[in-house]
């Protein structure tokens, strides 16, 4: 069975490449988890991170991934603690979006503190990702895309909201 | 690379990538060339029909964008001094955004996984940029504030 796998890079396709190449891809941050792949059998082009298979990372040594770890192993061997193999897709290498601008637009914009929390996290993403603490800039990464989606979202709440009321009001008085 | 494999002949040939991105570029060009267009001949100061900060609203004080609309007009006519009469934060962030927002259509354009332009700003400068912004929301509300509006 033909192990080739197809992606999508810069608007471009790209490969073929065998699945583990792609998941070090992945995992490298050289192509996103959002990036298209495709491989023989399916219908469209889809997103890495929804395909089964590509969606949890390769496995953690070259031997078969189905071999139990053998008794005995010496706890240097063991895998540190924490380090999970089910760990979701990080784009190690790749610096993490830091949503600077989106925070910064949604505190003039929104006028709310929202946007400051998400400036910090912004920061951080930015010191984590040079200190070479790559997940924890996804961590604060991903935190900063919190912080803007609510201000954004109070935002646009609050003022649809308070829109209504002044029309209510209009044409209460009219 | 890619290309020699074109001619081994078992090969399946994947379907044409989904190309959006083109559409989707000029659709926000289309949009901001309106609302920038818009801006150019409509006077803040004068027309009413801008959105109003609700902050400034409720509390009647001066929110870090507010007078920001009337920079934005103030900068389109080449006004730099009233610009940053108005608000000096807005006259900083306008180039940061404009570059944020090309880089933006560009990706989008290319069908690229849209990321961030700014990662790679020093930690300081992004600190200093959320300090200036809390100690511009809180000065301009002081009576010593010597600019608008």
């Amino acid at each position: 069975m033909a192990d080739q796998w197809y992606y999508a890079h810069g608007g471009q396709q790209l490969g073929p490449v065998t699945i583990a190449e792609l998941r070090q891809k992945i995992v490298w941050g050289e192509i996103q988890p959002q990036a298209l792949v495709w491989t023989e059998g399916m219908a469209t082009w889809q997103a890495a991170h929804t395909v089964a298979g590509l969606a949890t990372p390769a496995p953690q040594t070259t031997q078969s991934p189905q071999s139990p770890q053998p008794p005995g192993m010496p706890p240097a061997y063991a895998a540190p603690p924490g380090a999970s193999p089910y760990q979701p897709l990080s784009y190690q290498g790749a610096a993490p979006p830091n949503y600077l601008v989106q925070s910064i637009l949604v505190t003039i914009c929104c006028c709310l503190p929202f946007g400051i929390v998400g400036i910090v996290y912004a920061a951080q993403v930015n010191s984590k990702f040079q200190g070479g603490d790559h997940a924890g800039a996804q961590l604060a990464s991903a935190n900063a895309k919190r912080w803007s989606m609510i201000g954004l979202i109070c935002g646009i709440v609050i003022n649809v909201l308070v829109f209504g009321l002044q029309i209510v009001v209009a044409v209460a008085n009219s | 690379m890619e290309l020699s494999n074109i001619h081994s002949a078992a090969r399946i040939v994947p379907p044409a990538l989904p190309r959006r991105g083109p559409f989707m570029a000029i659709l926000i060009i289309a949009i901001s060339v309106l609302a920038v267009g818009y801006l150019y001949f409509h006077n803040p100061a004068e027309h009413h029909l801008f959105p109003t900060c609700l902050f400034h609203y409720f509390t009647g004080l001066q929110c870090p964008g507010c007078g920001g609309t009337r920079a934005a007009y103030a900068l389109l006519h080449g006004r730099l001094g009233l610009a940053i009469w108005y608000n000096p934060l807005a006259v900083l962030v306008a180039p940061i955004a404009l570059l944020w927002g090309v880089d933006r259509v560009r990706r989008v354009w290319r069908g690229d996984v849209v990321s961030n332009c700014f990662t790679h700003i020093p930690p300081r400068v992004v600190w200093g940029l959320a300090i200036f912004l809390t100690a511009f929301w809180i000065g301009r509300n002081l009576p010593g504030y010597p600019l608008g509006p």
